[in-house]
């Protein structure tokens, strides 16, 4: 694992392990996929993975065929039993648009196809970010994000879940996912 | 639905010596003492974006209607509906009005001081829709049927014993005495809310003017969920919230988080443009931008209009000296701390919070942790003159105290008594009572460099008679209304003054 803090991608990874995010790589397209897998499924247990199959990286990776072909239970955002299903999802699998190296956030533009609620309700979210797709500063990411229309919802997330309003210490996973792992691909 | 009174009160001073002597409330104070210094640093290490910032907010005060409706087409155009709310009435009418077309049984709402402000969660209960807090600390308060006491941290005055307790005792469930269990039982217990709201209600941090982009700032995921799952969002967004740029957020968004809670970003933010769009499966299918002026406007043009640069960061009660003792209930207003103390008159046009500029000293910490260089303590200073006076604070874009304030550059500049103009000696129209001559005689005297030398003998022999060996007097006769709650020291054997002359003469070296 790389933690070079003068490459945006070494300070990245700095970031997102004091954000409470697990790290993988920067590692290769065809290893970043196989980790991919591996994770959705130890976080599944026999629960559904939830994967928004127009998402670019999965598109990508071709984590359907892959994740398919392991017998993973999967739940697409085009089943109609989506809504009903996601709660009960254990983990979401996305990519994101672009990763800030400074903050370690990374944000996720929603669309057609990409749900807002894929990262967000199901309790594990495992994130791919591209190694192309991160920049120095939030803004960076911002001229980014705003150099084409921006989408209905764009989510920027840091880490798991958490409050601080319990006497002022940090809880994790309150409302949204507890456990946030990156998984970052050369590309 | 009545609220459980946490400092009891009828007036500023004896809310606080409740406080003052609630034993559990101190302790749940204490938490607050990490964010003492975060502002600070942020001041010292991020100078320029503080002042980037500062103009970012000043820049569109000095044209906030031409803002606001380019912030309105542009909603517009991304499939929003916009609404215009003068007064929180308005704004009740509006989400109401929503909710019964919508056939709205639950709402789901994040936390938003603006929708504390119009007093929405009540209204909505009233009416018969079910209103639930999502933000976990605005849960515990809504609960507890009680009122957030800071706008970051709602439950900063309850231990976690008190909080525990409370949720017991709504819900019958058996929680532990422990952070994360009581985290776990509340991600289930709020989660079953969620998937049943029809509407969603937040607020916003701010607003594009260009994009017409909503955003919302939170740690827990809570502001997400809102604008996901529910069919139906509603933004109350008071209308000093707009940006001209969407990419003003790159400035203010990291500014805003650094001075709220100490962290380089929050851990979501979510920008909102427009409701779901076709072939999306989650998100919104309306989505209502409710546009809150309530006396707002009435501020621009106006020496006051500084305030509505306010980001709501939380920053001034953090290093107050007077919020952090006191909390934010001992207020009886929405917005504590400095900045309520300033807001608070101001919107009810002075009918509210007529004693909070008072309840300061005047140390200027406020102004100095503001993110956005809001002169805090100066106006304090202004709206005690002009609360004295009978008739409405602002009138038309016609205050009585207009003039713009000087430039500062070291504190005590821009108080008008720094430049011999003590305020309460100002002698128009004022009932000639002893109290006012006293006050009159003492500015006169201080004036004079003689004058204060003098006083400050006099001072020195009269303390040793009416204090004798005690270094603090208490219940100084005739003084009882000022030194029954604060102590009154006993003035130095020899003053600075003669010290230094001392020092200068080589008599003594120190």
């Amino acid at each position: 694992m790389s933690t070079d803090p003068v490459s945006p991608v070494g300070a990245l990874v700095d970031a997102l392990v004091e954000n409470r995010c697990t790290v993988h790589g920067p590692m290769s397209a065809e290893d970043g996929a196989a980790r991919v897998v591996e994770l959705a499924l130890e976080r599944a247990g026999s629960a559904a993975i939830a994967l928004p199959l127009r998402d670019p990286a999965v598109v990508w990776l071709e984590l359907e065929s892959r994740l398919g072909a392991a017998d993973a239970r999967l739940l697409h955002p085009d089943d109609p039993g989506w809504r009903h299903g996601l709660p009960n999802a254990a983990v979401g699998v996305t990519g994101c648009v672009v990763a800030v190296a400074a903050t370690g956030n990374f944000a996720i533009a929603a669309g057609p196809g990409c749900p807002r609620a894929t990262s967000l309700v199901p309790p594990a979210h495992v994130c791919v970010i591209r190694t192309g797709d991160v920049v120095a500063t939030f803004a960076d990411a911002i001229t980014r994000v705003a150099s084409a229309p921006l989408p209905s919802a764009l989510s920027w997330i840091g880490g798991p879940s958490r409050t601080s309003d319990l006497e002022m210490r940090t809880t994790f996973g309150v409302h949204g996912p507890k456990t946030v792992d990156t998984v970052l691909v050369d590309g | 639905m009545s609220h459980h009174v946490v400092t009891p009160g009828d007036t500023f001073d004896e809310r606080a010596r409740s406080a003052i002597a609630d034993p559990e409330l101190q302790r749940a104070l204490h938490n607050l003492d990490q964010r003492l210094f975060t502002a600070r640093e942020v001041a010292r290490r991020h100078g320029e974006l503080k002042d980037r910032a500062a103009a970012i907010r000043r820049e569109v005060l000095t044209d906030l209607d031409s803002w606001l409706g380019r912030a309105t087409r542009s909603l517009e155009a991304a499939g929003a509906t916009v609404h215009r709310a003068p007064t929180p009435e308005d704004a009740r009418r509006v989400v109401l009005d929503i909710a019964r077309r919508e056939d709205v049984a639950t709402v789901v709402k994040s936390k938003s001081m603006a929708t504390e402000e119009v007093d929405l969660g009540d209204a909505l209960e009233a009416a018969g829709v079910r209103s639930v807090e999502t933000d976990l600390g605005e849960y515990i308060v809504q609960v507890a049927a009680e009122r957030p006491s800071h706008m970051i941290t709602p439950a900063i005055h309850k231990t976690l014993g008190q909080i525990r307790d409370v949720l017991v005792a709504s819900s019958g469930d058996d929680i532990p005495v422990d952070r994360d269990g009581i985290t776990d039982w509340a991600r289930r217990r709020l989660r079953t809310d969620f998937l049943v709201a029809d509407m969603a209600v937040t607020g916003a941090n701010f607003l594009a003017a260009d994009t017409g982009t909503i955003v919302l700032v939170t740690n827990e995921g809570n502001g997400r969920l809102c604008t996901t799952l529910p069919r139906v969002h509603v933004a109350m967004v008071p209308v000093e919230k707009v940006v001209p740029r969407f990419t003003d957020v790159a400035t203010l968004l990291p500014l805003l988080t650094m001075t709220a809670t100490g962290q380089r970003l929050t851990n979501y933010l979510s920008m909102i443009t427009g409701p779901r769009r076709d072939g999306e499966v989650d998100g919104p299918e309306q989505l209502h931008v409710v546009l809150l002026d309530h006396n707002r406007t009435a501020l621009l043009g106006t020496a006051y209009e500084e305030m509505l640069a306010c980001i709501r960061c939380g920053a001034c009660l953090n290093v107050c000296p007077v919020y952090r003792k006191v909390s934010g209930h001992a207020y009886d207003a929405v917005y504590s701390g400095p900045m309520g103390k300033v807001l608070t008159p101001l919107l009810s046009q002075g009918a509210e919070g007529g004693d909070l500029p008072g309840a300061s000293t005047l140390c200027g910490a406020c102004t100095d942790a503001c993110p956005v260089e809001i002169p805090l303590a100066d106006l304090l200073v202004r709206l005690r003159a002009d609360l004295r006076e009978a008739g409405p604070l602002v009138g038309a874009r016609a205050p009585r105290t207009n003039e713009p304030l000087p430039p500062r550059t070291h504190p005590g500049d821009g108080f008008p008594w720094a430049a011999g103009r003590a305020p309460l000696a100002t002698p128009a129209r004022r009932r000639l009572t002893a109290r006012a001559v006293g006050f009159d005689a003492w500015a006169r005297v201080w004036a004079m460099p003689k004058g204060y030398r003098m006083s400050n003998t006099l001072a020195r022999m009269l303390g040793r008679v009416l204090w004798g060996d005690d270094r603090y007097a208490v219940n100084v006769t005739g003084m009882r209304g000022w030194t029954r709650s604060r102590d009154l020291p006993l003035p130095a054997p020899r003053s600075f003054r003669d010290r230094w002359r001392a020092r200068e003469l080589g008599l003594e070296r120190w």
